[in-house]
């Protein structure tokens, strides 16, 4: 039985006969390469519990990030305390980097998956704290000329004593244990990875059958749309900050029909496949730069 | 000097005045969208190369609809949705993610802090941006 035959027969199970329908269970996908199947979670499961993709291995981890951070905020105190800032004006600090921001990176990947979340902000996402914009209005124009190197009026501080960025900046720089150019070129090179699979995957017969299938759903609750992001793109929701009455109701549609006929479940699958196809196809740059991440983590832990 | 040309002269002074008082005030002010890329903002551009016309952002975008590119260069008055070649960033520590859907969804292009770059997955696809922590990487 070929990969697609089983997708078609997971999507036809999981189509809307009458009414409402069970989810269906795990659906078993055949990945691209051909090396072998990709267990998707079913379409019942949490969103919360927080999809990883295979490219998630060349990115910081929640503890990781956790060691690099107070790493960083250590190095930015004593900077800015060298440079005049008692600790009541060196708070708060743009660190709040958590455990759950990292399980929930993918959450909009496929734009709203969550029920509660369709049915409470639509396509909108719900509304969270802007740290940085936080940060920004908890201090002084003198105290972010320290913190981010930048005056009041916009430009670069003319303080010397300064570096580049302000202590956030230093402190960001002084992470790298490799030069710079390479930590980029193996961010550029995650980055392409990521867009090459995510338009595979956009281009596959399974994804394609999958959109048919959530699109008919869509078009019997009176829906009309070829695609989910055309859905989540509508320029009516885009046009103010929070979501209307139409709006939530088609997200509510949108997201009870991404559930019946197992959209997720399918699309990541696919896509990590693709992932895992190209990520093999540069492994050793990979392995590169994973190695440099794993060198900024030791040398932060050993730092403290 | 007759009446018109002292009333020429006075007019003249005027405009130099009111010229003069816009221009400090811009650039005393710093204000996000006021097209000229400064400190702490990322810069969209409508040409590569951060060529062309640009408008700057300070802070988080949803979606870029309202947004127009600033000034007299290539561009100028065109949408900034779907339409920005090359991006900076000019702050110091976070680093801009540049989304191909609205309101953070789908794919996206990062630009690292103090950098500049061509959009690559978002060329001419940009509809919305977040600043994200470098350590690990989130948004929001």
């Amino acid at each position: 039985m070929t990969a697609r035959v089983l997708v078609r027969i997971a999507v036809l199970l999981a189509l809307p006969a009458a009414g409402c329908v069970a989810a269906p269970a795990d659906v078993a996908v055949q990945s691209p390469d051909g090396a072998g199947v990709v267990q998707a979670r079913s379409a019942g499961a949490e969103p919360k519990a927080g999809l990883t993709l295979p490219l998630d291995a060349y990115a910081l981890t929640a503890a990781e990030g956790r060691v690099l951070g107070s790493a960083a905020e250590a190095r930015v105190r004593e900077c800015a305390a060298g440079l005049g800032l008692d600790d009541a004006a060196i708070e708060p600090l743009p660190f709040a980097a958590d455990v759950a921001a990292v399980a929930a990176r993918h959450d909009r990947r496929y734009a709203v998956a969550d029920p509660e979340v369709a049915a409470e902000h639509g396509y909108h996402p719900p509304p969270s704290t802007d740290v940085r914009r936080e940060f920004h209005e908890a201090h002084t124009d003198a105290e972010l000329e320290v913190l981010v190197g930048v005056t009041s009026d916009g430009a670069a501080t003319t303080r010397d004593d300064i570096p580049e960025g302000g202590c956030l900046g230093a402190a960001s720089q002084a992470a790298s244990v490799a030069s710079e150019s390479s930590l980029r070129a193996g961010q550029d090179l995650v980055s392409a990875v990521q867009a090459d699979a995510w338009h595979a995957a956009l281009a596959d017969p399974r994804v394609l059958d999958a959109f048919a299938a959530w699109s008919a759903c869509m078009a019997g609750a009176g829906y009309h749309y070829a695609a989910p992001m055309d859905a989540n793109d509508d320029p009516r929701w885009w046009t103010s900050d929070a979501a209307g009455a139409d709006e939530l109701a088609t997200a509510v549609a949108d997201v009870a029909c991404k559930s019946s006929t197992g959209l997720i479940p399918v699309w990541s699958a696919v896509e990590a496949g693709y992932q895992s196809q190209f990520i093999a196809a540069s492994q050793a740059e990979l392995d590169a730069y994973r190695a440099l991440l794993d060198q900024q983590v030791s040398a932060a832990s050993t730092a403290r | 000097m007759t009446p018109i040309r002292r009333l020429t002269a006075a007019m003249a002074a005027t405009i130099l005045t009111s010229v003069l008082v816009t221009g400090a005030s811009s650039t005393a002010s710093a204000a996000e969208h006021d097209g000229g890329c400064q400190g702490l903002e990322l810069c969209l551009h409508y040409n590569s190369g951060r060529a062309g016309a640009l408008h700057d952002f300070r802070y988080r975008v949803s979606d870029f609809a309202p947004y127009r590119f600033l000034g007299s260069g290539a561009g100028a008055g065109q949408p900034v949705k779907n339409n920005a070649a090359s991006a900076t960033n000019r702050d110091g520590y976070f680093t801009a993610r540049v989304y191909f859907n609205s309101g953070y969804a789908g794919p996206a292009d990062d630009v690292p802090p103090l950098s500049a770059r061509n959009l690559g997955d978002t060329y001419n696809d940009n509809a919305s941006f977040n600043w994200c922590h470098q350590q690990p990487l989130v948004c929001g």
